[in-house]
Order: C-alpha cells, then structure tokens, then sequence
C-alpha cells in the first residue's frame, strides 16, 4: 500500500503543473499557489502538515471565494506557512459537492476552528467534524449566508438570467 | 507527612469544598472591561467559569459590532474601500489603508511614486507608536496603575497629533488611496515631529519606569499568562505579542516592502511569553517605531515631495485586471493581510481581510486558562484585541 507521503507527493505533484511553480513552496512574499482536486484535498493537507521535509505548520489564513456563475462555484483557500523552512504555500480547492462542505481541517491546524465557523456563517459552507460549528459574527437567528454573491441581490435586474 | 493523593489533587478547589464553580459574564458594557478597550472599540465579550478565582474556562464572544465590512468593500469600485478599510482600527487603521493599497498596486501592476513609498513607511511607524501607547494605556488601566495611564493617554494624543499632520486629516478621511496618497507630506512636518519626538520619548522613559521596574507593577505582569513558542505559532499569534513568546518574525524585516530595507531597525523578542515579556517588546518597539520615523524624516528632507500621485481623487475608474493577489503588513496589532480576487469587472470579486485581532481573540482562552480572574483584562489589553477587525 502507499504511503501518505508518496500518495501526497503525487498528487501534488500532478497539481503544480497545473497551478504554479515548486510544490515544496515560495517565498512569503511570492507565495507558490496550488490547486487541489476536492477529492485529495484531505489526505494532501495532512501531508502538508505532518511530512518533515515540509512541515507547514502554521495555517495564516483560511477563507472562500465565490465564483458565481462558474462551477464549480466556491473554492476554499488556505495560506500555509512553516516556521521550520519559512516558506509560504497557497492551496486553492474548489469544493465539487452540492450543497457545499468540505472536512474540517482543525485536527491539522487548531486556529482553523473559528476561520471555519466564519466561512461556515457568512458562506454557509459546511466543515465535516468540525467541534462546534455555530455562527460567529452573525446572530443565531440571521438567515442566509451574506458573502455570497447572489445574497441581496434578488431585486437585481443584472443579476437575472434572460429567460 | 504525605503529598496528597492524585485524586484529591486533582480535583478543583471549587469541587473539594463542595460548591459550584462561578460563571462570571464581564459583558461589554461593563465598566472594567469598557475602560480598558476603549481604545480597541470595546465590543468583546467574556464568559468565565471561575475555580475560586482563576479562570477554568473562558469563552470569547466577537460579533457584537459586525458590520459587513467585506459585503460592503465588494460592493463597491476598488478605489472606494480605503475610508471604511481604515475604520478596521484607530491609529492601526492607517496601516489597514495602506495594505489593502499596496495589495490593489500589486495586483493593477500601478506604479508608486518614491515619495509616497517614504511617506508611507512614515504613517505606518507613526501609527505604529499610536496604537502601541494605546496599548499601554489600557493596559495600565487594566492594572489601576493611574499616573502611568495618564502619561500613557496623553502620549497617545500627542502621537496620534503628529499622525494626522502628517497625513493632512484623521485616517478615516486622509491616507493610502491606490497609486499615492490623499495628499503629500505637508510642509513643515520636519519641524512639528522635531518638536514632538522629545515629548514622546520622555513619556516612554517614564512609563517604563512606573510599568516595567516598580514592583507593584512588575508584580501584576511578570509570570501572568505565558504563552509558548509553540502554542503562539499553532494559534497563528502574530506581532508584538508572538515576538514576545520568543519567535523573532517580523515582516517588516522578514519580507521588507516599503523603504523597511533601507532602513535600520532592530526586532526585540521575549522569552517567557508572559504579560511583561509582552510590555518589554511593546516599549522596545515604540523606541524603534521613533528611530524609524526619524530616518524617514531624514530621508525625505529637501526630496521633492511631489505629487500624491492617487488614483480616484478626481473620480476616475480603475480598472484592475483579472487575478489575485495576498499582500500582509506587519501591522501594530499583527500581520494583517488583504486576498484579493478580480474577475476584471467594475466591481471587485472578493477582498478577504486578515485581521491580527480575531486570530488574538481566539488564542485568549489558551493563553489565559489557569490565570487569575484580575489577569484578564491586563492580557486581553496586552494582546489589544481590537474588535474593528475582529467584527469586520
């Protein structure tokens, strides 16, 4: 059976032809950005996290684009560092499911839990086994998700597709 | 005579003597905890489950004050988020401003005249030694330590004075916009910071005095709320307050934009990560903040000052082509970073805030689990939490 390493190794690999330049990552100022496939995206990150010559132990920044209309429509961003080689990685996953929801990467980096709740608040994207996921910027009884791109916007003409 | 059992030991104080922790909600509006943030927009909340007094469980609410900041950016054209981004904080707000230009320069490929690149390394210093005496103020309000406060607050003031002038209005109305400034560097600034500097670095000997060497002080800091080399980077604490538990990071030095390569500064780190490893750093920075200035003052001395050189003044659209870019400052409250995403339309297609402020708030729990229920609010004014960028 392969290991996660190689498994890890290969997949990214395939996905830096793809996105960018050196998988092992950028300098922080010119950080190396790299699609992953939704599928792999769980076992990749994990990779990322624990393989010693990588060790991006430091998750920067978590959050969502909407590309609306495109599909897939959301694509999660996470912005890795290590302390341990100083250099910066941004992984780029669109999420292929519907209703959107993605695992939870807080076993991996543990700041990811409120960065989650709010992408879960104000994008309504589920994390899968995340320890609480409640609203955090919003109250509890606010409805919709308003980082998305169609929220508010009903009454938009522009925003109707001609029939 | 024997230690006493594990099982005796490790039961809670409150549970041994038969009664049932105390849950303590310090809400926003209470006065201890609205006087030590006033600085930092005071909307945090804390839920505290006492063992006598100190704290077993701590709960942080943000949220009070959100305000859709991002809902609203994206809303509008790129040239018109630099007032409401500079509402992220007070003085910090200038350094906000500035971020989110340089990442809207990146990624529009503008140019930036010398000029304005020297101003605003300048504004970021100047803010930076702001929003620092803040923190020490409401630290020492947080510790009843009133002369200190007082020498703290009016520093402040005068700090925040120097900022404005050399901004030409309040960081709300003047600063960054893509491509310059609103205006450039007045006339004469080189005389008011001549007349200021002195002032301020009076005030700081004085503070360090009544803050890092009287015991009383000393006594209420040292020891309270350490936190490790290794927690500090999982809970991704940046800034002053991860310098202090002993990482020596700074983007300033580390991954230098502006004129930081030109110019000459050193980055004072801590051991321990306790409340006075934080103060130390926090002074130590605010006399590098004034080194700094005065180099850019130096700098920019008999320069041309030429033109703002911003786009948007005069109403005109900037077209900024499709791609994303991230782009972090070394911030006074940390690293603030703005990811921004255009699809080359009108409108912005995404512009993420990363604010220092909501990684602090989430780290408090950890950082301050164990600690004495009067070390709270010392802490939480040392890690200044500021809830213009925790609530966006």
């Amino acid at each position: 059976m392969m290991g996660l390493v190689e498994r890890g190794a290969r997949v990214l690999d395939s996905a830096a032809g793809r996105g960018s330049t050196d998988a092992r990552g950028g300098s922080p100022k010119e950080p190396a950005v790299v699609e992953l496939d939704d599928a792999n995206a769980s076992t990749v990150l994990r990779w990322l996290r624990e393989a010693p010559g990588l060790a991006f132990d430091e998750l920067f920044d978590l959050t969502v684009v909407d590309r609306l209309p495109a599909r897939p429509r959301f694509e999660v961003h996470y912005s890795l560092g290590s302390s341990a080689t100083g250099r910066a990685l941004r992984i780029r996953r669109p999420i292929g499911v519907e209703p959107p929801e993605v695992d939870s990467v807080v076993p991996l980096w543990r700041n990811a839990d409120w960065l989650e709740r709010e992408v879960w608040d104000l994008f309504g994207i589920r994390f899968r086994a995340h320890p609480g996921l409640e609203r955090i910027l919003l109250s509890s009884d606010f409805e919709g998700a308003p980082l998305r791109r169609d929220f508010g916007r009903a009454a938009d003409a522009s925003e109707v597709a001609p029939s | 005579m024997s230690a006493p059992s594990e099982a005796v030991r490790a039961k809670t104080l409150s549970e041994r003597l038969g009664i049932r922790p105390a849950i303590v909600e310090l809400g926003h509006a209470h006065p201890a905890v609205r006087r030590v943030l006033q600085g930092a927009g005071g909307t945090l909340s804390f839920l505290v489950t006492l063992d006598d007094d100190r704290i077993e469980a701590l709960e942080v609410e943000i949220g009070i004050g959100h305000r859709g900041f991002e809902k609203e950016v994206e809303s509008r054209p790129w040239q018109e988020a630099p007032p409401y981004v500079a509402r992220l904080g007070w003085a910090g707000g200038a350094i906000a401003r500035i971020a989110y230009c340089l990442a809207v320069e990146r990624l529009a490929d503008l140019a930036l005249p010398p000029s304005a690149i020297w101003h605003r390394t300048l504004v970021c210093e100047l803010a930076r030694v702001t929003d620092h005496l803040a923190r020490v103020a409401a630290l020492a309000a947080a510790i009843a330590a009133s002369a200190a406060e007082r020498i703290a607050r009016s520093a402040e003031l005068a700090a925040m004075t120097l900022l404005e002038t050399s901004l030409g209005g309040s960081p709300f109305t003047a600063g960054a916009l893509p491509g310059g400034m609103t205006a450039p560097l007045p006339e004469g600034f080189d005389a008011t910071w001549q007349a200021g500097r002195g002032g301020l670095e009076r005030a700081l000997g004085r503070l360090s005095l009544l803050l890092l060497e009287q015991g009383s002080a000393v006594d209420r800091l040292m020891a309270v709320a350490p936190l490790g080399r290794e927690d500090a980077l999982a809970w991704a604490v940046t800034g002053p307050c991860l310098r202090a538990s002993g990482v020596a990071r700074d983007r300033r030095r580390d991954d230098p934009g502006l004129a930081y390569a030109e110019l000459d500064f050193s980055v004072p780190i801590g051991t321990l990560g306790d409340d006075y490893d934080r103060l130390a750093v926090v002074f130590e920075e605010v006399r590098q903040s004034l080194w700094l200035v005065e180099q850019c003052v130096c700098r920019m001395r008999g320069t041309e000052r030429g033109a703002a050189g911003a786009i948007g003044v005069g109403g005109e659209a900037l077209v900024v082509p499709a791609g994303e870019v991230e782009v972090a400052l070394e911030s006074s409250t940390g690293e603030l970073a703005f990811h921004l995403v255009s699809d080359g339309g009108p409108l912005p297609r995404r512009i993420r805030c990363r604010a220092p402020s909501f990684f602090h708030a989430q780290a408090l729990p950890a950082v301050l689990r164990g600690a004495r229920l009067d070390d709270l609010l010392p802490t939480v004014a040392l890690f200044h939490v500021v809830s213009g960028e925790c609530d966006r």
